[in-house]
């Protein structure tokens, strides 16, 4: 059975909740990636692919306690599984043997 | 302003899976805070907003799959995913969508059916099954005697009671806890400065407010007390009335009216919505207003002993049974209580064949005669339901075929059987739901329609409504529809044969032979059912042609009439009346008669000696009339002259008789001239038309007219003729009754055009309503012809290029495809005329002028339904004849 591979956006959020350890969820992962590539995400948008990863198995998530800044509402703390991280592995590896050999030319 | 903006915050929580708001309201509110405190809030308002705009998309699809899958499992392939009934549900509507021809014409049809069926059943429900708005109503009967008087339209209706004998029935009876007697009757209000108003007054016994449990809402009733002449002026006003004439007044107790010139003190006031417990005379029916006065009946000195040969019949009574007496034992002792009466007064001839007769109150205020014409209204639009029933199902089997392959494919992946007929159920229940849903609305509309479209004599008519009742009856009628509907393409799905419908990618040449045969099956049993609603519905339009072309004897048009009743000197003040309303702007002519207009059933009875020598007297109706009577009322005069002013007291005494009298007295003779005795001795001066005096489907009978100069009536009828709309020529006509009677209401105004729509409303409704279905079973079996044929047409296309292509003529090919309804028809034809045959003789009572088995209607139902089916096939007889061989082969 083929391993499924992730999606550039997908890559992307593993690659932020990575960075920031203890401190991802949806703001902060928000920002990474604004941060990083100059992207807004609809943050509706990114829900989907946490969503679309934690199902797949490559994130898990927790929710905290409210905090009064937030209108007293939850925050949803994820982290990448190890599942999520050979996920990241295999598709990066991918993308390096594709890139193999046409850095000059491009 | 710290807070976000309201309207897009709401928007983001209704799009959010409810796992999920929490946290994602919650990283919206964090970012939003943030960007307060550094861009303002202008602009972080303006952020969420734009936020909630992109994130909206993506939630709604978050949120359809969290509820398609709540405990967020792995997506598996549709076809393998456990299914619940919503699953279905979303199935058959995406599937119903995709086919909007065929869904549009199954919901027209079942909302036609259903429609009709519930609008139909709203006005029966109202009319005759429910119940009686009384406290234990089921112990409520109403008592009457029972004579032998023949009621050709009712045999079996209690008649009015002599008060000698209700008396008796009241001391003596045990069976029953209250009893009451009840005479219909009016009084005249008569307050300072208004005009006199004529108010519909029960005079009835004590024990009436006991029975109907019904008692004034202010005040009191009135006891037995108060059944002695000079306690027995006191009143009990209807809530209308009160509200009416006396503002609601809550101190109205103790006031005092004059009524009828006496001085009534007001005891109560009745509770509103007192339902009527009281059952017209015929000839009064249809004028029924509501009671506005409640009086006691206190049984006249001249009435408390019997008189061997004069007795009057006036009384209704109303009773309640005791708990646990039957009506089968307060029958046993009523005929007890009637032959000791009879017993008891020897020589009382009127006492003989005479007994007494108890019944549930609700079927005697109904009546037979309506109860059953009610039914055959139900029944008839059950008929149109059921057309509808088999339309839809044929059309769900011709889906059931073209699904068949994709049902064959999910039945191999395993989908069980009660899936599939579950599936096919949910289809046909949906399509009757929605249908029933557009039916209320459009059962609505009919029944408004109904409403005031129903005889007058009918009970009950204002109750008409769509109410829960009803409502539930049509929500029951939908989910019957839609099981009897989706029950055999159910069957039919539920057995596949797998490897031929995937086999065979035609659609299943074999496969579908079944399928066929079902179709044909209900094509026949629709155009089964249409016959016999078009055979209904020409029985009906016959009668009422055949009511049409009776000659009244009469001219209805520009004819209005009122009663009157002068106070004193009737002759004087309708001498004056007559003048004074020749004067009038818009008036031709004015008479006045006694004995009842024509159509009335009113009558006088008396005897005639046609031969003055001979004591042998027949009878004779009678009419007692002023001069202008004929001219105003356009009946022909045959011979000689009509009355003459000269025709007065003192004068030769003359008469007018019909051309029944003449035919019957004189036959081949001329009557003008000859002397009959009538009372006394009179000459006949002249002949005139016959007129339908009683019904206008019962023939006239010898008749006589008397001049009103020559006889006298202290009551009588206004006759008169107007130049134009006699509703115009109303006020006017009032004037002048109150400027010469002031002290006396103008009673019963009504055109004798009105009159005239009285007694052709129920046929005309019976042509109107049965037609109606007829017209809606032939469309509905027209367009199933229709669908059969062309959806044969489409399956044979191949086999018809190949004829075509041999050298068949398009001709041959119009017949080929013709001979398939031809047979399907024929064998409806057949069935639906041998069934009508039979249930039209249940319609025999409604009809007239013709047989339940008339030739003309048979054939002209045949005759319809076989155009109908001709011009149904003619557009897929046309594409099988068009077909090209080239394109039809090439197709595979």
């Amino acid at each position: 059975m083929t391993q499924e591979s992730l999606g550039e956006f997908e890559h992307c959020v593993l690659a932020a909740v990575l960075h920031l350890g203890d401190e991802a969820y949806g703001v902060t992962i928000r920002r990474a990636i604004g941060e990083r590539t100059g992207r807004d995400v609809a943050i509706g948008a990114l829900y989907t692919s946490l969503d679309r990863l934690e199902r797949k198995g490559y994130l898990r998530s927790t929710m905290s306690d409210p905090t009064p800044e937030r209108g007293g509402r939850s925050k949803r703390y994820v982290s990448v599984t190890a599942a999520g991280v050979r996920a990241m592995q295999r598709s990066r590896a991918r993308l390096l043997r594709m890139w193999d050999g046409l850095e000059p030319s491009v | 302003m710290n807070q976000p903006p309201r309207t897009a915050r709401r928007l983001l929580t209704w799009s959010l899976p409810p796992r999920e708001r929490e946290a994602v309201i919650g990283d919206f509110a964090e970012e939003y805070g943030t960007r307060v405190a550094g861009d303002g809030v202008r602009a972080a308002r303006r952020w969420y907003r734009q936020q909630v705009w992109r994130s909206i998309g993506p939630n709604l699809r978050r949120r359809r799959a969290t509820r398609r899958d709540p405990v967020h499992a792995p997506r598996t392939p549709k076809t393998l995913r456990p299914e619940g009934i919503m699953t279905d549900l979303r199935d058959v509507i995406r599937s119903l969508r995709g086919t909007p021809g065929f869904t549009a014409v199954a919901l027209v049809v079942l909302t036609l059916g259903i429609g009709a069926t519930t609008a139909i059943f709203s006005v029966v429900d109202a009319v005759v099954l429910r119940a009686l708005p009384f406290d234990e109503h089921d112990r409520l009967v109403a008592v009457g005697e029972r004579r032998s008087v023949p009621d050709d339209e009712e045999p079996d209706r209690l008649a009015h009671i002599a008060p000698q004998n209700y008396m008796d029935w009241a001391a003596r009876q045990q069976v029953f806890e209250s009893m009451a007697a009840i005479a219909d009757s009016s009084l005249t209000l008569q307050e300072p400065d208004t005009a006199p108003e004529d108010l519909r007054t029960l005079r009835v016994t004590a024990g009436f407010f006991d029975v109907v449990r019904t008692w004034p809402a202010i005040g009191h009733a009135f006891t037995a007390d108060n059944e002695i002449d000079g306690q027995d002026r006191v009143a009990i006003l209807s809530d209308g009335l009160w509200q009416r004439r006396f503002g609601a007044d809550p101190d109205i107790v103790g006031r005092v009216l004059s009524l009828d010139g006496e001085r009534y003190e007001i005891l109560g006031v009745m509770p509103p919505g007192v339902a009527d417990v009281t059952r017209a005379a015929r000839p009064f029916v249809g004028m029924l207003r509501p009671a506005e006065l409640w009086v006691p009946f206190v049984v006249p000195e001249s009435e408390r002993v019997r008189k061997p040969a004069s007795y009057s019949l006036y009384l209704q009574s109303i009773a309640r049974l005791k708990p646990g007496v039957s009506l089968g034992q307060a029958q046993a002792q009523m005929d007890q209580i009637a032959a000791a009466i009879v017993q008891a007064n020897p020589g009382i001839k009127w006492l003989e064949g005479a007994g007494i007769g108890v019944g549930p109150l609700h079927d005697h205020l109904v009546g037979t005669p309506m109860t059953s014409w009610m039914l055959m209204l139900l029944g008839a639009v059950a008929v149109v339901l059921l057309i509808a029933c088999a339309n839809v199902a044929s059309l769900l089997l011709v889906r059931a075929g073209i699904r068949e392959r994709a049902v064959a494919i999910r039945a191999a992946l395993g989908a069980g059987r009660w899936r599939l007929i579950r599936q096919s159920l949910i289809e046909s229940l949906l399509l009757s739901v929605v249908g029933t849903a557009l039916a209320v609305v459009v059962g609505w509309w009919v029944v408004q329609i109904l409403r005031g479209a129903m005889p007058d004599d009918v009970p009950r008519v204002s109750a008409i409504a769509l109410d829960l009742r009803v409502l539930a009856v049509a929500a029951g009628l939908s989910l019957v529809t839609g099981l009897v509907v989706g029950i055999i393409p159910a069957l039919q799905i539920s057995r596949p044969d797998l490897t031929i419908a995937l086999k065979d990618a035609a659609g299943g040449a074999s496969a579908g032979r079944r399928r066929q045969l079902a179709r044909a099956a209900l094509v026949v049993a629709e155009v089964a059912l249409a016959v016999v609603l078009l055979v209904g519905a020409a029985l009906f339009i016959g009668s009422f042609a055949a009511l049409m072309r009776i000659d009244p004897g009469f001219t209805p048009n520009h004819v209005v009439t009122a009663f009157v009743a002068p106070p004193t000197t009737p002759a004087v003040f309708f001498e004056r009346i007559i003048e004074r309303l020749e004067q009038t702007p818009g008036v031709v002519s004015a008479a006045i008669v006694a004995g009842g207009t024509p159509l009335s059933g009113f009558g006088f009875t008396t005897g005639i000696a046609p031969d003055p020598a001979e004591a042998r007297q027949v009878p004779v109706h009678y009419r007692t009339v002023t001069p202008g009577y004929h001219r105003a009322m356009g009946i022909t005069l045959v011979k000689g002259r009509l009355f003459e002013p000269g025709d007065r007291d003192g004068a030769a005494r003359v008469i007018l008789i019909n051309e029944a009298a003449a035919a019957a007295y004189f036959p081949g003779e001329d009557p003008v001239g000859r002397t009959v005795r009538f009372g006394k001795a009179c000459t006949v001066v002249g002949v005139v038309g016959n007129v339908r005096q009683d019904r206008l489907e019962t023939p006239a009978v010898p008749e006589v007219y008397e001049p009103m100069a020559q006889s006298g009536s202290p009551t009588g009828e206004l006759v008169v003729r107007t130049v134009g709309d006699p509703h115009e020529a109303l006020p006017a006509i009032r004037t002048v009754l109150l400027d010469v009677m002031p002290t006396v209401p103008v009673r019963n105004i009504q055109t004798m055009d009105e009159v005239f729509a009285r007694h052709t409303a129920q046929r005309r409704l019976n042509m109107l309503l049965i037609g109606l279905f007829g017209v809606l079973g032939l469309v509905i079996s027209a367009v199933g012809i229709y669908g059969v044929l062309a959806a044969i047409v489409s399956q044979r296309t191949r086999e018809i290029g190949v004829r075509v292509a041999l050298g068949a003529t398009r001709s041959n090919v119009v017949a080929m495809v013709l001979a398939k309804t031809g047979m399907l028809v024929a064998i409806g034809l057949a069935l639906g005329g041998v069934a009508a045959w039979y249930l039209s003789a249940l319609a025999r009572s409604f009809l007239f002028g013709l047989e339940p088995t008339d030739p003309r209607a048979f054939a002209a139902a045949l005759a319809t339904l076989l155009a109908a089916a001709l011009a149904a096939s003619l557009i897929p007889a046309r594409r099988a004849a068009s077909v090209d061989p080239v394109v039809a082969l090439r197709g595979e």
